[in-house]
């Protein structure tokens, strides 16, 4: 049977149509849901750091560049939340990034986060359930995501959901058991199952990422367990540990390189010298001095921590740039009164020093402290500075009342109270040196002596006059 | 050929179809029910608008804001309205005292009140602290606190410096209460921190931005005691103690902004609740011998559900889910979340914000000013927040605060508790107080209309502040009860009031220093619901004697006082 040439157009018309009838319909469908890669939303970075604006720009010139790279959108993203920049541009860039590496557990996590930050839990919850599902395809993948659902799941009122993702994280025994512990307790906690929630707490105590958070719950769930004698424990555990560490991330980890705020190295010049790593942190500031030796800000630093290596010669020498940089800053006057009284101390301490140059000293100090001063009246460190410049020169009335000036403003410094009490028991007021350097012994930490040297010697000074009877009194 | 463009425009037809379906971004919806508020400020006449000072110099204190007090100063029985400035020592704008006209509206008194003075003017407290019988008045400044006499004729003579009290640092949010019982009320304030104004801050979306309170060192909360009279003319002024270090509130800094005195832990002794701005709040018991013991901690006031500290602002105590047991609510940054502590058993909380519904909201903010009241009268405390950002925003909602202070507006909210400790958010429907953005700071309660429905004053940084009516239609039945003490001749300030009506009971503390910065109408006022007779009102004084007073019809303002009533034993 053979077919005609009308049927044969007719055919191929028929095939045609289909083919573009579904070219077409795919085309909806695509524009529907399809990876559009839609360009980058503009990202104001008026008045933002220079070199943290130029990151940002690169990484969206390369999106713009190729804006079907889900590496592009996720450098972009990642660029943006290393430097805690723009959360609703953040989660737009991952969710690009996910549509275009659709097996990459990082994208929806970071997603996930960012809708977080943006205050909208529940499509956290979302996100970062694909991040567990997709980490759960992998070999070797962090538990970070499912602990964060579970945190988030836990904030929702979701326990029974929460308790089964931490669960799963001590199923896999990784090294994040000690944060599915502490997400248990507050579990437990939520539940009102204190003594459950004690058991998971206390497996917490040994990590320096969390134990003063677990010690601050287990002093409030022994309080409710009526164990007053650990609540106090606790409270004072919680009290003695340092700030806790915090948990790690190792997503967050692999884009620590791309943070550029300033601040950011200066919060780590902060934690370094909490740490007593002074060199270490003597060396960033020395670095962002070199980059911009127009700030005056690295060089006060630098003052505060070198004198705590004992390098004060160095710290005048800085003080002294700060302030050429910038000639009223606080700080500046403040730093460089205390390094010139520490160091006129120290000669004094020298034998065979010259008065002349400790004098120098001194009152080179108690001119930088009225500075001070004249800038911020209320500030007690610089009137105790002052008072003890003042004292050496011997100005003892001055110094008195500058010393009174400092318990007034901070009343809640022990060295105030030390050098009031240390004042008065040399202008031979004893009573009243008592009062402040017990006061010095309450306030001070259990490590520091001098309050407790203080008053031995002031005891000492008080059997004598008792011994010499009430005509001896100043 | 037309068959084939006919099945292009089927195909594109579909194609537009799919694209006009693809999901939209969540809009918000149209209120559903009628407001609890309209702004009344223009009606009444408060004209008052808050001089911040210049701005580009990113002074901290700016950032924090000044309150504002709801109180009668004249004894006239209508409420008055002082409002602070923070225009700075060199300013021409000053403190501004509104007196309440018979017909509702407002008259500038200032000039010559005494209270006109400029500066950094941060909190308002309201107490007779001479027990004279006329409120006087503590403002507290970004350099130290101002005292102030009411002299009973219209004007106040500031007595700082005669009362003895010195007090250098920065304060935030004051209380007057009488921590050692002895009739006289005694002052503390939340201090700030050390803040040094040369020190540079970067901002996240600007090169400079408002320092945060982390960057410097936080002050202790001063305690100041009342001394009474110095000498024996009915004249004498009074003297005050800082007894700050002797108290024990002197060894535990922090950046204090709100505060709250009421009896926590049930002893009948009134105790102190700091709330620290990113540290842990600081709860200090009364150990009933002139010093306090602090237990944040262990009493689960110091962290929220997680352990964190988070960014305390202002204060809000009141009983939310009906067991006569206070519960707090503080307010933090939009990035954290505000906290609600149920408190059960007596002077132990527990944080149970995820259960409360305060997260379910159409938009979150950094609140500052906040209070519980039944807005509604339903017989369940229903809970306000003043919102404002402390840092500029990514991109400002709108321009209506101007250039600078557009990027740090943010809307209020409202929300109806139901009495179980749960909340809904109706701010949507509360268009007036909360539809448009403002730097949102003080916010005070009162009943300036005597109509039974409580009032709110909100203050914001450089802009109006705005009274609002409460029109709450079908509220419900209520009691307004002052609390006096005919022998210190003022308000009782630490009593607590507990009225029972259809079947339920009620109870309030009376203090007028909650929220943020702020002094609220010192009475305690109750939501009936359906019940439209009191059987009665029981008041332990803050001495600790109880007394009952019989009840009565509902929706009165009563008055009941101390020695008038039938003694309870203890």
């Amino acid at each position: 049977m053979s077919v005609s040439n009308a049927q044969k157009r007719g055919r191929k018309w028929l095939f045609l149509a289909a083919a573009l009838l579904l070219t077409a319909g795919g085309l909806g469908a695509y524009l529907w849901s399809g990876p559009r890669a839609p360009e980058p939303p503009e990202i104001p970075l008026q008045g933002v750091e220079p070199e943290l604006a130029d990151v940002v720009r690169k990484a969206r010139a390369a999106v713009l560049d190729d804006p079907r790279s889900g590496k592009a959108w996720a450098h972009l993203g990642r660029a943006l939340l290393a430097n805690a920049m723009h959360a609703e541009i953040c989660f737009v860039c991952f969710r690009e990034a996910e549509r275009l590496d659709p097996k990459n557990p990082r994208w929806p996590y970071f997603a996930g986060g960012s809708l977080l930050t943006m205050g909208k839990p529940e499509e956290a919850v979302v996100k970062l359930r694909r991040a567990v599902e997709l980490c759960d395809r992998l070999e070797r993948a962090p538990p970070t995501p499912r602990l964060l659902l579970a945190e988030t799941l836990l904030s929702l009122g979701q326990n029974d959901a929460a308790e089964g993702q931490f669960r799963e994280v001590l199923n896999q025994q990784t090294a994040e058991d000690v944060r599915a512990q502490f997400g248990l307790g507050l579990v437990a906690a939520a539940r009102a199952d204190w003594p459950q929630c004690r058991s998971h707490l206390e497996t917490c105590l040994g990590s320096p990422r969390v134990r003063q958070k677990a010690c601050t719950q287990l002093a409030l769930v022994c309080e409710r367990l009526e164990d007053r004698a650990s609540a106090d424990r606790y409270t004072k555990m919680a009290a003695d540990f340092p700030k806790d560490l915090g948990w790690a991330d190792p997503f967050v980890a692999e884009h620590a390189r791309l943070g550029r705020r300033r601040q950011d190295r200066y919060r780590a010049v902060d934690e370094l010298q909490a740490d007593g790593r002074y060199a270490e942190a003597a060396e960033i500031l020395r670095q962002i001095a070199r980059e911009r030796p127009d700030d005056y800000l690295p060089h006060v630093l630098l003052g505060r921590i070198l004198p705590q290596m004992g390098q004060f010669e160095a710290a005048e020498e800085h003080l002294n740039k700060a302030r050429a940089l910038a000639p009223d800053k606080i700080q500046v006057h403040y730093l460089m009164s205390l390094v010139l009284l520490e160091k006129g101390e120290a000669l004094l301490r020298t034998e065979g020093a010259d008065p002349a140059k400790a004098r120098a000293l001194f009152e080179g100090s108690a001119r930088a402290a009225r500075r001070v001063l004249a800038l911020k009246a209320d500030y007690g460190f610089a009137h105790m500075a002052l008072g003890r410049s003042l004292k050496h020169l011997g100005h003892a009335k001055e110094s008195l009342a500058a010393l009174r000036e400092a318990v007034h403003c901070n009343p809640e410094y022990a060295d105030n109270h030390l050098y009031l009490g240390i004042a008065l028991r040399e202008a031979g007021d004893l009573p009243g040196a008592r009062s402040y350097l017990e006061q010095a012994q309450l306030l001070a930490p259990p490590q520091d002596r001098r309050p407790a040297e203080e008053l031995k010697r002031l005891g000492e000074l008080e059997r004598l006059r008792a011994k010499e009877g009430p005509s001896s009194k100043t | 050929m037309v068959l084939l463009l006919g099945v292009l425009l089927a195909a594109a037809a579909v194609g537009t179809l799919f694209w006009a379906l693809r999901p939209q971004e969540r809009e918000e919806s149209a209120p559903t029910e009628p407001p609890w508020f309209v702004d009344v400020t223009d009606q009444v006449g408060l004209d008052f608008v808050h001089d911040a000072g210049p701005t580009g110099d990113y002074f901290m204190p700016q950032q924090v804001g000044s309150g504002a007090a709801f109180f009668d100063f004249d004894n006239d029985g209508l409420l008055d309205i002082y409002l602070l400035q923070n225009g700075g020592p060199k300013s021409a704008s000053t403190n501004r005292l509104f007196r309440q006209t018979k017909d509702g509206k407002f008259e500038d008194v200032s000039r010559g009140s005494g209270l006109d003075i400029n500066g950094h003017n941060m909190g308002v407290a309201v107490g007779d602290f001479n027990n004279d019988g006329w409120p006087d008045v503590l403002v507290t400044r970004y350099n130290g606190v101002k005292l102030f006499l009411n002299q009973g004729n219209g004007t106040f003579r500031d007595v700082t410096e005669e009362a003895g009290l010195n007090c250098p640092a920065w304060g935030a949010s004051a209380a007057f209460f009488d921590y050692d019982r002895d009739g006289w009320l005694d002052i503390v304030i939340a201090c700030y921190v050390d803040y040094d104004p040369t020190w540079p801050c970067p901002g996240i979306f600007k090169d400079r931005d408002y320092c945060a309170p982390k960057n410097f060192k936080g002050r202790v909360s001063r305690l100041f005691r009342n001394l009474g009279r110095q000498g024996a003319a009915a004249k004498a002024g009074v003297r005050f103690e800082d007894v700050t270090v002797k108290s024990g509130l002197g060894r535990l800094p922090g950046p204090g902004l709100g505060v709250l005195c009421a009896d926590i832990d049930g002893d009948g002794w009134p105790d102190i609740l700091i709330a620290n701005d990113g540290e842990p709040s600081r709860l200090w018991i009364n150990q009933r011998d002139g010093t306090f013991k602090e237990e944040a901690v262990r009493r689960g006031l110091a962290y929220d559900a997680s352990g964190n500290a988070q960014a305390g602002m202002g204060i809000a105590f009141g009983d939310v889910n009906g067991d006569g047991l206070a519960d707090v609510f503080v307010t933090h940054l939009a990035e954290e979340t505000h906290t609600l502590w149920l408190q059960g058993p007596r002077g132990l909380f527990v944080d149970r914000t995820r259960q409360s519904g305060v997260l379910k909201s159409p938009w979150r903010g950094t609140g500052f000013g906040t209070m519980f009241g039944d807005f509604d009268n339903d017989g369940h405390l229903d809970l306000a927040i003043a919102n404002g950002a402390v840092s500029a925003r990514a991109k400002p909602p709108d321009n209506s605060l101007g250039p600078f202070w557009s990027w740090y507006g943010q809307r209020n909210q409202v929300f109806a508790g139901d009495g179980s400790g749960r909340f809904r958010d109706v701010s949507l429907s509360n268009p007036a107080l909360c539809g448009k953005i403002n730097v949102g700071r003080g916010l005070a309660c009162g009943d300036f209309d005597r109509d039974g429905g409580l009032d709110l004053l909100v203050t914001s940084i450089a802009g109006r502040a705005r009274l609002y009516r409460n029109v709450a239609s079908a509220r419900g039945h209520w009691l307004s009860v002052r609390t006096f003490d005919p022998a210190r001749n003022r308000d009782a300030l630490g009593a607590v009031v507990k009225v029972s009506a259809g079947g339920r009971n009620w109870v309030r503390w009376l203090h007028s220093a909650e929220s943020y910065l702020c002094s609220s109408e010192p009475r305690a006022h109750f939501g009936l619901g359906a019940a439209a007779a009191v059987d009665r009102i029981e008041v332990t004084w803050p001495d600790g004697a109880r007394e009952v007073f019989p009840g009565g019809a509902a929706d009165r303002r009563v008055e009941v006082r101390k020695g008038a009533g039938a003694a309870v034993k203890p």
